[in-house]
Protein backbone atom coordinates (compact mmCIF):
# COMPACT_ATOMS: atom_id res chain seq x y z
CA UNK A 1 0.00 0.00 0.00
CA UNK A 2 2.74 2.33 1.19
CA UNK A 3 4.69 1.04 -2.69
CA UNK A 4 1.80 2.31 -4.32
CA UNK A 5 1.45 5.50 -2.80
CA UNK A 6 5.25 6.14 -3.50
CA UNK A 7 5.00 5.35 -7.26
CA UNK A 8 1.90 7.81 -7.45
CA UNK A 9 3.75 10.50 -5.81
CA UNK A 10 7.15 9.88 -7.98
CA UNK A 11 4.50 9.84 -11.34
CA UNK A 12 3.29 13.39 -9.86
CA UNK A 13 6.77 14.90 -9.28
CA UNK A 14 7.97 13.79 -12.38
CA UNK A 15 4.95 15.40 -14.49
CA UNK A 16 5.86 18.71 -12.27
CA UNK A 17 9.65 18.78 -13.40
CA UNK A 18 8.58 17.81 -17.05
CA UNK A 19 6.11 21.00 -17.02
CA UNK A 20 8.69 23.09 -15.75
CA UNK A 21 11.79 22.09 -18.16
CA UNK A 22 9.85 23.47 -20.75
CA UNK A 23 10.28 27.96 -19.80
CA UNK A 24 7.59 29.89 -20.94
CA UNK A 25 8.11 33.11 -22.94
CA UNK A 26 6.03 36.09 -22.66
CA UNK A 27 5.50 38.11 -25.76
CA UNK A 28 4.22 41.51 -24.33
CA UNK A 29 2.59 43.94 -27.58
CA UNK A 30 2.92 47.43 -25.74
CA UNK A 31 0.85 50.28 -27.92
CA UNK A 32 2.61 53.64 -28.41
CA UNK A 33 1.90 56.90 -30.37
CA UNK A 34 5.42 57.62 -31.18
CA UNK A 35 7.00 57.74 -27.67
CA UNK A 36 4.05 58.16 -25.92
CA UNK A 37 1.92 54.72 -24.29
CA UNK A 38 -1.12 54.49 -26.56
CA UNK A 39 -4.66 54.94 -24.53
CA UNK A 40 -8.38 54.58 -25.88
CA UNK A 41 -9.57 58.39 -26.10
CA UNK A 42 -6.41 59.84 -25.95
CA UNK A 43 -5.50 62.39 -28.34
CA UNK A 44 -2.03 62.18 -30.27
CA UNK A 45 -0.46 64.05 -32.89
CA UNK A 46 1.09 62.37 -36.00
CA UNK A 47 4.10 62.87 -38.17
CA UNK A 48 1.93 65.43 -40.58
CA UNK A 49 0.57 67.63 -37.77
CA UNK A 50 -2.88 65.87 -38.13
CA UNK A 51 -4.33 65.31 -34.31
CA UNK A 52 -6.05 61.95 -33.88
CA UNK A 53 -8.18 60.55 -30.84
CA UNK A 54 -7.83 56.47 -30.87
CA UNK A 55 -10.76 54.43 -29.84
CA UNK A 56 -9.43 50.87 -31.58
CA UNK A 57 -6.22 49.09 -32.09
CA UNK A 58 -5.92 45.82 -33.22
CA UNK A 59 -4.06 43.59 -35.32
CA UNK A 60 -3.66 39.95 -36.04
CA UNK A 61 -0.31 38.11 -35.34
CA UNK A 62 0.70 35.15 -36.52
CA UNK A 63 3.48 32.77 -37.30
CA UNK A 64 5.56 33.60 -34.46
CA UNK A 65 9.01 32.16 -34.60
CA UNK A 66 12.22 32.91 -32.83
CA UNK A 67 15.82 32.02 -34.14
CA UNK A 68 19.50 32.00 -31.67
CA UNK A 69 22.54 33.58 -33.17
CA UNK A 70 22.55 31.09 -35.91
CA UNK A 71 19.53 32.59 -37.45
CA UNK A 72 17.89 29.17 -38.08
CA UNK A 73 14.13 30.15 -37.07
CA UNK A 74 12.02 27.79 -35.11
CA UNK A 75 7.95 27.82 -35.39
CA UNK A 76 6.68 29.01 -31.58
CA UNK A 77 3.44 27.47 -32.74
CA UNK A 78 0.21 27.56 -35.37
CA UNK A 79 -2.06 29.94 -33.56
CA UNK A 80 -3.01 33.07 -34.88
CA UNK A 81 -3.20 35.99 -32.23
CA UNK A 82 -5.51 39.09 -31.83
CA UNK A 83 -3.88 42.02 -30.00
CA UNK A 84 -6.43 44.76 -28.69
CA UNK A 85 -5.56 47.47 -27.00
CA UNK A 86 -8.87 47.50 -25.41
CA UNK A 87 -7.83 44.30 -23.89
CA UNK A 88 -4.64 43.77 -21.69
CA UNK A 89 -4.97 39.92 -21.53
CA UNK A 90 -5.06 39.67 -25.27
CA UNK A 91 -1.56 41.92 -25.17
CA UNK A 92 0.17 39.14 -23.80
CA UNK A 93 1.39 36.31 -25.41
CA UNK A 94 2.46 33.03 -23.27
CA UNK A 95 4.52 30.95 -25.11
CA UNK A 96 7.32 27.78 -24.43
CA UNK A 97 10.91 29.11 -24.94
CA UNK A 98 12.38 26.97 -28.55
CA UNK A 99 15.81 28.34 -28.08
CA UNK A 100 18.10 29.14 -25.17
CA UNK A 101 19.30 31.62 -26.60
CA UNK A 102 16.55 33.82 -28.54
CA UNK A 103 18.58 36.58 -30.62
CA UNK A 104 15.92 37.23 -33.18
CA UNK A 105 11.59 36.36 -33.06
CA UNK A 106 9.84 36.66 -36.28
CA UNK A 107 6.50 36.98 -36.99
CA UNK A 108 3.27 38.06 -39.60
CA UNK A 109 0.79 40.50 -38.46
CA UNK A 110 -1.84 39.58 -40.46
CA UNK A 111 -3.83 35.51 -40.97
CA UNK A 112 -2.89 32.69 -43.04
CA UNK A 113 -4.49 32.70 -46.72
CA UNK A 114 -5.68 29.67 -46.02
CA UNK A 115 -7.71 30.88 -42.88
CA UNK A 116 -9.45 33.22 -45.11
CA UNK A 117 -11.21 30.81 -47.32
CA UNK A 118 -11.57 27.69 -45.20
CA UNK A 119 -14.95 28.75 -44.02
CA UNK A 120 -15.83 29.69 -40.25
CA UNK A 121 -12.64 29.45 -38.09
CA UNK A 122 -13.30 29.44 -34.39
CA UNK A 123 -11.46 31.20 -31.24
CA UNK A 124 -9.55 34.71 -32.25
CA UNK A 125 -10.75 34.05 -35.73
CA UNK A 126 -14.19 33.82 -35.07
CA UNK A 127 -15.99 36.61 -37.22
CA UNK A 128 -17.83 37.35 -34.20
CA UNK A 129 -14.83 39.42 -33.13
CA UNK A 130 -15.72 41.85 -35.62
CA UNK A 131 -12.43 41.49 -37.72
CA UNK A 132 -14.08 39.98 -41.02
CA UNK A 133 -15.32 41.06 -43.84
CA UNK A 134 -18.84 38.90 -44.63
CA UNK A 135 -19.23 40.69 -47.89
CA UNK A 136 -15.69 40.35 -49.36
CA UNK A 137 -14.45 37.03 -47.81
CA UNK A 138 -11.45 37.38 -45.40
CA UNK A 139 -9.89 39.13 -42.64
CA UNK A 140 -9.32 42.47 -41.03
CA UNK A 141 -5.79 42.15 -40.44
CA UNK A 142 -5.80 45.13 -38.34
CA UNK A 143 -7.48 48.57 -37.06
CA UNK A 144 -6.54 51.79 -36.40
CA UNK A 145 -9.60 53.66 -35.83
CA UNK A 146 -10.66 57.55 -34.29
CA UNK A 147 -11.75 60.90 -34.71
CA UNK A 148 -9.40 63.29 -36.29
CA UNK A 149 -10.24 66.91 -37.60
CA UNK A 150 -8.49 66.90 -40.52
CA UNK A 151 -10.87 64.11 -41.90
CA UNK A 152 -13.31 64.81 -43.76
CA UNK A 153 -15.25 61.92 -43.31
CA UNK A 154 -18.75 61.92 -41.95
CA UNK A 155 -18.38 62.76 -37.90
CA UNK A 156 -14.82 63.10 -38.40
CA UNK A 157 -14.26 59.58 -38.12
CA UNK A 158 -10.96 57.95 -39.50
CA UNK A 159 -11.16 54.33 -39.77
CA UNK A 160 -8.41 52.01 -40.96
CA UNK A 161 -9.31 48.78 -42.10
CA UNK A 162 -6.54 46.69 -43.39
CA UNK A 163 -7.02 43.65 -44.85
CA UNK A 164 -6.51 41.33 -48.41
CA UNK A 165 -5.15 38.04 -48.91
CA UNK A 166 -5.35 38.18 -52.50
CA UNK A 167 -2.34 37.27 -54.89
CA UNK A 168 -1.60 41.55 -55.64
CA UNK A 169 -3.64 42.29 -52.43
CA UNK A 170 -1.89 40.49 -49.78
CA UNK A 171 -1.96 42.75 -46.62
CA UNK A 172 0.42 40.46 -44.30
CA UNK A 173 3.74 41.52 -43.52
CA UNK A 174 6.62 39.80 -41.84
CA UNK A 175 8.23 41.49 -39.68
CA UNK A 176 11.83 40.05 -37.46
CA UNK A 177 13.09 41.75 -34.83
CA UNK A 178 16.74 41.27 -33.40
CA UNK A 179 16.49 40.95 -29.44
CA UNK A 180 19.21 42.45 -27.02
CA UNK A 181 21.70 40.81 -25.52
CA UNK A 182 19.81 39.59 -22.35
CA UNK A 183 16.45 38.89 -23.67
CA UNK A 184 15.00 37.25 -20.53
CA UNK A 185 11.77 35.42 -20.38
CA UNK A 186 9.80 38.38 -21.03
CA UNK A 187 10.11 40.84 -24.19
CA UNK A 188 8.09 43.55 -24.73
CA UNK A 189 6.88 44.78 -28.56
CA UNK A 190 6.23 48.44 -28.96
CA UNK A 191 3.59 48.76 -31.48
CA UNK A 192 3.70 52.42 -32.67
CA UNK A 193 0.44 53.15 -34.06
CA UNK A 194 0.99 56.39 -35.92
CA UNK A 195 3.22 54.71 -38.12
CA UNK A 196 0.33 53.89 -39.89
CA UNK A 197 0.60 57.08 -41.86
CA UNK A 198 4.32 57.32 -42.76
CA UNK A 199 7.06 54.42 -43.68
CA UNK A 200 7.43 53.71 -46.80
CA UNK A 201 4.35 55.68 -48.09
CA UNK A 202 2.84 59.07 -46.74
CA UNK A 203 -0.56 58.49 -46.02
CA UNK A 204 -2.40 61.81 -44.52
CA UNK A 205 -5.86 61.62 -42.96
CA UNK A 206 -6.98 64.52 -44.27
CA UNK A 207 -6.62 62.61 -47.93
CA UNK A 208 -7.53 59.18 -46.56
CA UNK A 209 -9.81 59.24 -43.51
CA UNK A 210 -10.78 55.68 -44.39
CA UNK A 211 -9.85 52.25 -45.37
CA UNK A 212 -12.66 49.17 -45.28
CA UNK A 213 -11.44 47.22 -48.31
CA UNK A 214 -8.60 45.40 -49.70
CA UNK A 215 -6.45 47.12 -52.38
CA UNK A 216 -4.11 50.00 -52.86
CA UNK A 217 -4.43 51.97 -49.80
CA UNK A 218 -4.87 48.80 -47.39
CA UNK A 219 -1.43 47.35 -49.10
CA UNK A 220 0.32 51.13 -47.95
CA UNK A 221 -1.09 51.04 -44.89
CA UNK A 222 0.62 47.31 -44.74
CA UNK A 223 3.85 48.58 -45.81
CA UNK A 224 4.02 51.31 -43.63
CA UNK A 225 2.84 49.44 -40.37
CA UNK A 226 5.22 46.68 -40.85
CA UNK A 227 7.76 49.23 -39.65
CA UNK A 228 5.65 49.66 -36.23
CA UNK A 229 7.32 46.87 -34.19
CA UNK A 230 10.70 47.42 -32.22
CA UNK A 231 12.17 45.83 -29.13
CA UNK A 232 11.23 48.20 -26.30
CA UNK A 233 13.10 48.45 -22.77
CA UNK A 234 10.97 48.86 -20.29
CA UNK A 235 7.49 46.87 -19.79
CA UNK B 1 -2.48 -5.51 -0.94
CA UNK B 2 -5.79 -8.09 -1.45
CA UNK B 3 -8.20 -5.33 -0.62
CA UNK B 4 -6.34 -3.10 -2.66
CA UNK B 5 -6.40 -5.23 -5.37
CA UNK B 6 -10.46 -5.71 -4.85
CA UNK B 7 -11.06 -1.60 -4.29
CA UNK B 8 -9.25 -1.20 -7.63
CA UNK B 9 -11.90 -3.95 -9.51
CA UNK B 10 -14.46 -2.38 -8.19
CA UNK B 11 -13.60 1.16 -9.27
CA UNK B 12 -12.83 -0.13 -12.93
CA UNK B 13 -16.09 -1.95 -13.03
CA UNK B 14 -17.88 1.34 -12.33
CA UNK B 15 -15.90 3.47 -14.31
CA UNK B 16 -16.61 0.96 -17.22
CA UNK B 17 -20.12 1.09 -16.47
CA UNK B 18 -20.50 4.98 -16.46
CA UNK B 19 -18.73 4.85 -19.39
CA UNK B 20 -20.95 2.59 -21.34
CA UNK B 21 -24.55 4.48 -19.49
CA UNK B 22 -22.73 8.43 -20.98
CA UNK B 23 -22.34 6.72 -24.32
CA UNK B 24 -26.12 5.38 -24.36
CA UNK B 25 -27.23 9.08 -23.15
CA UNK B 26 -25.14 11.02 -25.78
CA UNK B 27 -27.12 10.36 -29.24
CA UNK B 28 -24.95 10.32 -32.26
CA UNK B 29 -26.75 12.49 -34.72
CA UNK B 30 -27.69 10.28 -38.09
CA UNK B 31 -25.34 10.95 -40.97
CA UNK B 32 -27.39 11.60 -43.74
CA UNK B 33 -25.76 10.61 -47.55
CA UNK B 34 -25.69 13.47 -50.18
CA UNK B 35 -27.02 11.89 -53.08
CA UNK B 36 -25.26 13.26 -56.26
CA UNK B 37 -27.74 13.29 -59.39
CA UNK B 38 -27.30 11.40 -62.35
CA UNK B 39 -24.52 12.73 -64.33
CA UNK B 40 -23.94 15.46 -62.60
CA UNK B 41 -20.10 17.03 -61.61
CA UNK B 42 -18.94 16.65 -58.22
CA UNK B 43 -20.36 18.62 -55.34
CA UNK B 44 -17.03 21.30 -54.66
CA UNK B 45 -18.45 21.76 -50.38
CA UNK B 46 -16.26 20.32 -48.34
CA UNK B 47 -18.77 17.73 -46.70
CA UNK B 48 -15.73 16.30 -44.80
CA UNK B 49 -15.48 18.79 -42.16
CA UNK B 50 -19.38 19.27 -42.01
CA UNK B 51 -20.80 16.14 -42.75
CA UNK B 52 -24.77 15.93 -43.38
CA UNK B 53 -27.01 14.83 -40.34
CA UNK B 54 -30.20 14.65 -39.64
CA UNK B 55 -30.27 16.90 -36.56
CA UNK B 56 -27.94 19.40 -37.86
CA UNK B 57 -29.91 19.70 -40.89
CA UNK B 58 -33.31 19.66 -38.49
CA UNK B 59 -31.08 22.63 -36.58
CA UNK B 60 -30.39 24.45 -39.88
CA UNK B 61 -34.09 24.62 -41.43
CA UNK B 62 -34.81 25.86 -37.74
CA UNK B 63 -32.39 28.60 -38.05
CA UNK B 64 -33.11 29.57 -41.58
CA UNK B 65 -36.68 30.12 -41.01
CA UNK B 66 -36.12 31.99 -37.22
CA UNK B 67 -37.01 35.69 -37.22
CA UNK B 68 -34.61 35.94 -34.08
CA UNK B 69 -31.38 35.84 -36.41
CA UNK B 70 -32.18 39.19 -37.60
CA UNK B 71 -32.38 42.22 -34.75
CA UNK B 72 -36.37 42.90 -34.76
CA UNK B 73 -37.27 39.50 -35.72
CA UNK B 74 -39.02 39.98 -38.39
CA UNK B 75 -36.31 38.83 -41.36
CA UNK B 76 -35.44 35.50 -40.55
CA UNK B 77 -33.44 34.13 -44.16
CA UNK B 78 -36.78 32.74 -45.22
CA UNK B 79 -38.29 36.10 -45.85
CA UNK B 80 -36.23 37.03 -48.72
CA UNK B 81 -36.21 33.29 -49.79
CA UNK B 82 -39.46 31.91 -50.70
CA UNK B 83 -39.90 28.15 -51.04
CA UNK B 84 -42.90 28.53 -53.59
CA UNK B 85 -39.91 31.44 -55.48
CA UNK B 86 -37.21 28.56 -55.29
CA UNK B 87 -35.87 30.39 -52.41
CA UNK B 88 -36.00 33.76 -54.04
CA UNK B 89 -38.08 36.72 -53.05
CA UNK B 90 -41.74 36.60 -55.35
CA UNK B 91 -42.34 39.44 -57.35
CA UNK B 92 -39.65 41.99 -55.63
CA UNK B 93 -36.43 43.46 -57.87
CA UNK B 94 -34.84 43.99 -54.33
CA UNK B 95 -36.28 42.86 -51.14
CA UNK B 96 -37.51 44.37 -47.95
CA UNK B 97 -34.65 44.42 -44.95
CA UNK B 98 -34.87 45.73 -41.27
CA UNK B 99 -36.06 49.58 -40.88
CA UNK B 100 -37.92 50.15 -44.10
CA UNK B 101 -34.82 49.78 -46.20
CA UNK B 102 -34.22 47.99 -49.51
CA UNK B 103 -31.75 45.64 -50.50
CA UNK B 104 -29.77 46.76 -53.63
CA UNK B 105 -29.77 43.33 -55.54
CA UNK B 106 -32.50 40.96 -56.50
CA UNK B 107 -32.70 38.27 -53.85
CA UNK B 108 -30.96 35.15 -55.51
CA UNK B 109 -32.69 31.72 -55.92
CA UNK B 110 -31.04 29.19 -53.35
CA UNK B 111 -30.35 25.55 -54.98
CA UNK B 112 -27.75 23.28 -55.93
CA UNK B 113 -25.71 25.30 -53.55
CA UNK B 114 -23.16 22.19 -53.45
CA UNK B 115 -21.51 22.88 -56.72
CA UNK B 116 -21.11 26.66 -55.70
CA UNK B 117 -17.99 27.92 -54.67
CA UNK B 118 -18.52 31.51 -54.47
CA UNK B 119 -21.59 33.48 -53.94
CA UNK B 120 -23.56 36.64 -53.72
CA UNK B 121 -23.73 38.25 -57.18
CA UNK B 122 -19.99 39.55 -57.25
CA UNK B 123 -19.04 36.28 -56.30
CA UNK B 124 -17.33 38.33 -53.07
CA UNK B 125 -18.24 34.89 -50.18
CA UNK B 126 -15.60 32.31 -50.81
CA UNK B 127 -17.53 29.10 -48.61
CA UNK B 128 -20.97 28.57 -48.27
CA UNK B 129 -20.37 28.21 -44.75
CA UNK B 130 -19.34 31.99 -44.17
CA UNK B 131 -22.23 33.32 -46.75
CA UNK B 132 -25.06 33.69 -43.73
CA UNK B 133 -23.26 36.04 -42.36
CA UNK B 134 -23.23 38.97 -44.98
CA UNK B 135 -27.01 38.82 -45.08
CA UNK B 136 -27.03 38.56 -41.16
CA UNK B 137 -25.41 41.65 -40.74
CA UNK B 138 -26.25 43.54 -43.42
CA UNK B 139 -28.16 47.46 -41.85
CA UNK B 140 -30.22 46.59 -45.12
CA UNK B 141 -30.98 43.27 -44.50
CA UNK B 142 -31.01 41.35 -41.01
CA UNK B 143 -28.96 44.29 -39.55
CA UNK B 144 -27.97 41.82 -36.73
CA UNK B 145 -24.36 41.33 -34.83
CA UNK B 146 -23.19 37.67 -34.69
CA UNK B 147 -22.64 37.90 -30.63
CA UNK B 148 -26.11 39.04 -30.13
CA UNK B 149 -27.71 36.02 -32.67
CA UNK B 150 -25.04 33.80 -30.55
CA UNK B 151 -26.83 35.08 -27.07
CA UNK B 152 -30.42 34.80 -28.13
CA UNK B 153 -29.63 30.98 -29.33
CA UNK B 154 -27.81 30.27 -26.20
CA UNK B 155 -30.49 31.50 -24.29
CA UNK B 156 -33.20 28.97 -25.52
CA UNK B 157 -33.12 26.15 -24.01
CA UNK B 158 -34.59 23.88 -26.81
CA UNK B 159 -31.32 24.82 -29.10
CA UNK B 160 -29.11 23.88 -26.84
CA UNK B 161 -30.83 20.58 -27.09
CA UNK B 162 -30.52 20.99 -31.03
CA UNK B 163 -26.82 21.79 -31.09
CA UNK B 164 -25.72 19.38 -28.69
CA UNK B 165 -27.79 16.77 -30.98
CA UNK B 166 -26.16 18.10 -33.78
CA UNK B 167 -22.75 18.45 -32.72
CA UNK B 168 -22.57 16.32 -29.81
CA UNK B 169 -22.54 19.36 -27.56
CA UNK B 170 -24.38 22.45 -26.24
CA UNK B 171 -21.71 24.67 -27.59
CA UNK B 172 -23.32 27.81 -29.77
CA UNK B 173 -21.00 29.35 -31.40
CA UNK B 174 -20.23 31.35 -34.92
CA UNK B 175 -18.83 28.09 -36.73
CA UNK B 176 -21.61 25.65 -35.53
CA UNK B 177 -24.61 28.50 -36.80
CA UNK B 178 -23.24 28.36 -39.85
CA UNK B 179 -22.40 24.83 -40.39
CA UNK B 180 -26.12 23.86 -39.18
CA UNK B 181 -27.32 26.53 -42.22
CA UNK B 182 -24.99 25.13 -44.42
CA UNK B 183 -26.41 21.66 -44.01
CA UNK B 184 -30.01 22.88 -44.76
CA UNK B 185 -28.59 24.65 -47.46
CA UNK B 186 -27.21 21.57 -49.05
CA UNK B 187 -29.82 19.86 -48.66
CA UNK B 188 -31.58 22.07 -51.83
CA UNK B 189 -31.08 19.95 -54.44
CA UNK B 190 -33.43 20.36 -57.58
CA UNK B 191 -32.63 17.96 -60.03
CA UNK B 192 -36.58 16.63 -60.59
CA UNK B 193 -37.80 19.07 -63.11
CA UNK B 194 -39.56 17.91 -66.63
CA UNK B 195 -36.15 18.99 -68.16
CA UNK B 196 -34.08 16.04 -65.75
CA UNK B 197 -37.05 13.60 -66.42
CA UNK B 198 -36.37 14.15 -69.91
CA UNK B 199 -33.09 13.38 -69.33
CA UNK B 200 -33.14 10.39 -67.40
CA UNK B 201 -35.83 8.66 -70.47
CA UNK B 202 -39.00 8.95 -67.97
CA UNK B 203 -40.63 11.70 -70.05
CA UNK B 204 -40.02 13.74 -73.35
CA UNK B 205 -40.77 17.36 -74.57
CA UNK B 206 -43.69 18.00 -76.51
CA UNK B 207 -42.75 19.94 -79.75
CA UNK B 208 -42.24 23.58 -78.80
CA UNK B 209 -39.92 22.27 -75.57
CA UNK B 210 -37.71 20.23 -78.27
CA UNK B 211 -37.50 23.04 -80.37
CA UNK B 212 -36.86 25.78 -77.51
CA UNK B 213 -34.36 23.17 -76.23
CA UNK B 214 -32.13 23.24 -79.84
CA UNK B 215 -32.49 26.47 -79.48
CA UNK B 216 -31.21 26.91 -75.94
CA UNK B 217 -28.23 24.73 -76.70
CA UNK B 218 -27.28 26.78 -79.53
CA UNK B 219 -27.84 30.39 -78.18
CA UNK B 220 -27.82 30.58 -74.25
CA UNK B 221 -25.76 27.67 -73.35
CA UNK B 222 -22.37 28.49 -73.57
CA UNK B 223 -22.71 30.24 -70.49
CA UNK B 224 -26.08 28.84 -68.91
CA UNK B 225 -24.14 25.52 -69.27
CA UNK B 226 -26.09 22.10 -68.61
CA UNK B 227 -26.96 20.42 -66.01
CA UNK B 228 -26.62 23.18 -63.50
CA UNK B 229 -27.66 26.13 -66.03
CA UNK B 230 -24.54 27.86 -65.40
CA UNK B 231 -21.17 28.11 -65.71
CA UNK B 232 -20.38 30.11 -62.78
CA UNK B 233 -18.39 32.90 -64.70
CA UNK B 234 -19.04 36.81 -64.22
CA UNK B 235 -20.19 38.52 -67.20
CA UNK B 236 -21.51 41.57 -68.12
CA UNK B 237 -24.73 41.16 -70.57
CA UNK B 238 -24.81 44.77 -71.60
CA UNK B 239 -26.92 46.26 -68.73
CA UNK B 240 -25.88 49.75 -68.13
CA UNK B 241 -25.18 50.73 -64.04
CA UNK B 242 -28.62 52.07 -62.48
CA UNK B 243 -27.26 55.51 -61.84
CA UNK B 244 -29.44 54.81 -58.40
CA UNK B 245 -27.10 51.88 -57.52
CA UNK B 246 -23.80 52.05 -58.82
CA UNK B 247 -23.31 48.44 -58.67
CA UNK B 248 -20.38 47.62 -60.54
CA UNK B 249 -20.43 44.21 -59.64
CA UNK B 250 -17.55 41.87 -59.71
CA UNK B 251 -15.01 44.44 -59.76
CA UNK B 252 -15.95 45.50 -56.16
CA UNK B 253 -14.40 42.69 -55.25
CA UNK B 254 -11.06 42.54 -57.72
CA UNK B 255 -10.98 45.90 -58.11
CA UNK B 256 -9.76 44.91 -61.76
CA UNK B 257 -11.60 47.66 -64.33
CA UNK B 258 -11.87 44.36 -67.13
CA UNK B 259 -14.25 43.16 -63.86
CA UNK B 260 -16.76 46.36 -63.99
CA UNK B 261 -19.85 45.60 -64.75
CA UNK B 262 -19.47 41.60 -64.74
CA UNK B 263 -22.61 39.65 -62.42
CA UNK B 264 -22.36 35.90 -62.14
CA UNK B 265 -24.73 33.72 -64.87
CA UNK B 266 -27.46 32.48 -62.46
CA UNK B 267 -28.52 29.02 -63.05
CA UNK B 268 -32.08 28.89 -65.20
CA UNK B 269 -33.33 25.97 -63.38
CA UNK B 270 -36.64 27.01 -61.97
CA UNK B 271 -36.91 30.36 -63.91
CA UNK B 272 -40.43 30.56 -64.54
CA UNK B 273 -40.76 30.86 -60.47
CA UNK B 274 -38.20 33.49 -59.87
CA UNK B 275 -39.01 36.69 -61.45
CA UNK B 276 -37.67 39.35 -61.76
CA UNK B 277 -34.78 39.09 -63.53
CA UNK B 278 -31.22 40.67 -63.47
CA UNK B 279 -28.58 41.65 -60.61
CA UNK B 280 -30.52 44.49 -59.65
CA UNK B 281 -34.03 42.68 -60.49
CA UNK B 282 -34.63 45.17 -63.20
CA UNK B 283 -36.33 42.69 -65.55
CA UNK B 284 -40.10 41.79 -64.65
CA UNK B 285 -40.56 39.07 -67.05
CA UNK B 286 -38.66 36.35 -69.18
CA UNK B 287 -39.50 37.72 -72.34
CA UNK B 288 -38.11 41.14 -70.85
CA UNK B 289 -34.87 39.37 -70.61
CA UNK B 290 -35.18 37.91 -73.95
CA UNK B 291 -35.76 41.42 -75.02
CA UNK B 292 -32.82 42.50 -73.69
CA UNK B 293 -31.13 40.53 -75.73
CA UNK B 294 -32.19 40.98 -78.47
CA UNK B 295 -32.31 44.38 -79.06
CA UNK B 296 -31.26 45.99 -75.69
CA UNK B 297 -27.62 45.19 -75.24
CA UNK B 298 -25.24 48.13 -74.44
CA UNK B 299 -21.76 48.10 -75.23
CA UNK B 300 -19.07 48.94 -73.21
CA UNK B 301 -15.34 47.69 -73.17
CA UNK B 302 -16.46 44.80 -70.58
CA UNK B 303 -19.57 43.47 -72.40
CA UNK B 304 -19.35 39.71 -72.79
CA UNK B 305 -17.78 39.28 -76.24
CA UNK B 306 -20.83 36.38 -77.17
CA UNK B 307 -23.53 39.49 -76.88
CA UNK B 308 -21.58 42.51 -78.62
CA UNK B 309 -24.08 41.71 -81.14
CA UNK B 310 -27.07 40.88 -79.25
CA UNK B 311 -28.50 37.09 -79.54
CA UNK B 312 -30.96 37.12 -82.64
CA UNK B 313 -34.05 35.67 -81.79
CA UNK B 314 -37.41 35.67 -83.89
CA UNK B 315 -40.65 35.75 -82.10
CA UNK B 316 -41.09 32.23 -83.11
CA UNK B 317 -38.07 31.44 -81.39
CA UNK B 318 -38.52 33.38 -78.23
CA UNK B 319 -42.10 31.29 -77.88
CA UNK B 320 -40.48 28.01 -78.18
CA UNK B 321 -37.54 28.77 -75.84
CA UNK B 322 -39.89 29.70 -73.41
CA UNK B 323 -41.80 26.04 -73.44
CA UNK B 324 -38.09 24.90 -73.00
CA UNK B 325 -37.47 26.90 -70.37
CA UNK B 326 -40.86 26.04 -68.13
CA UNK B 327 -39.68 22.44 -67.87
CA UNK B 328 -36.63 23.82 -66.07
CA UNK B 329 -39.35 24.29 -63.33
CA UNK B 330 -39.03 21.40 -60.51
CA UNK B 331 -42.96 21.33 -58.35
CA UNK B 332 -41.73 19.18 -56.68
CA UNK B 333 -38.52 20.92 -55.21
CA UNK B 334 -40.79 23.93 -54.35
CA UNK B 335 -43.20 22.11 -52.75
CA UNK B 336 -40.93 19.65 -50.74
CA UNK B 337 -42.15 20.01 -47.17
CA UNK B 338 -39.03 18.71 -45.96
CA UNK B 339 -37.43 22.36 -47.12
CA UNK B 340 -40.66 24.16 -46.23
CA UNK B 341 -41.14 25.71 -42.30
CA UNK B 342 -40.58 23.25 -39.60
CA UNK B 343 -44.86 22.87 -39.00
CA UNK B 344 -44.05 23.87 -34.91
CA UNK B 345 -43.07 27.82 -36.66
CA UNK B 346 -44.86 30.87 -37.46
CA UNK B 347 -43.30 32.71 -40.07
CA UNK B 348 -42.75 36.60 -39.01
CA UNK B 349 -44.89 39.11 -40.96
CA UNK B 350 -42.53 42.10 -42.48
CA UNK B 351 -43.75 45.04 -40.79
CA UNK B 352 -44.53 46.90 -44.10
CA UNK B 353 -46.35 43.61 -44.84
CA UNK B 354 -49.56 45.69 -44.56
CA UNK B 355 -48.48 47.98 -47.50
CA UNK B 356 -48.83 45.30 -49.81
CA UNK B 357 -52.52 44.58 -48.75
CA UNK B 358 -55.31 46.56 -50.09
Amino acid sequence: MKGLFICLLALLSKLAVAQNSQLTWVWQFAAKAADSILLPGHTYINIHGEQLTVRAFKFYVSHLEVAGKDEVFHSLGDSTYLVDLADTTSQNIVLQQAVAQPAFVRFTIGVDSNKNTEGVQTGTLDPARGMFWTWNSGYIMARLEGRSPASGAPGHYCTYDVGGFREGECSNRTVTLQLPAIAGDHIVIAADALRFFYGAHTVTIAQHPVCHEPGALAMQLADNYAGMFYIAAER
Amino acid sequence: MKRWLYILFITACIAAGSSFIAREAVHTPTIVHFDIPEGWPKPVYPFKENPLTQEGIALGRRLFYDGRLSKDGNFPCASCHQQFAAFSTYDHSLSHGYNYTLTTRNAPALFNLAWQASFMHDGGINHLDLQPLAPLTAPNEMAETIDSVLKKLRADTSYRKQFTAAFGDATINTRRTMQALSQFLLTLVSAGSKYDRVQRGTASFNLPERLGYAIFRQKCASCHAEPLFTDFSYRNIGLPADTTLNDLGRMRITHHSTDSLKFKVPSLRNVAVTAPYGHDGRFYSIDDVLQHYRSGVVNTPTTDPLLQKGIPLSNFEIGQLKAFLYTLTDSAFITDKRFGIPASMVLPAAPDAGMHAK
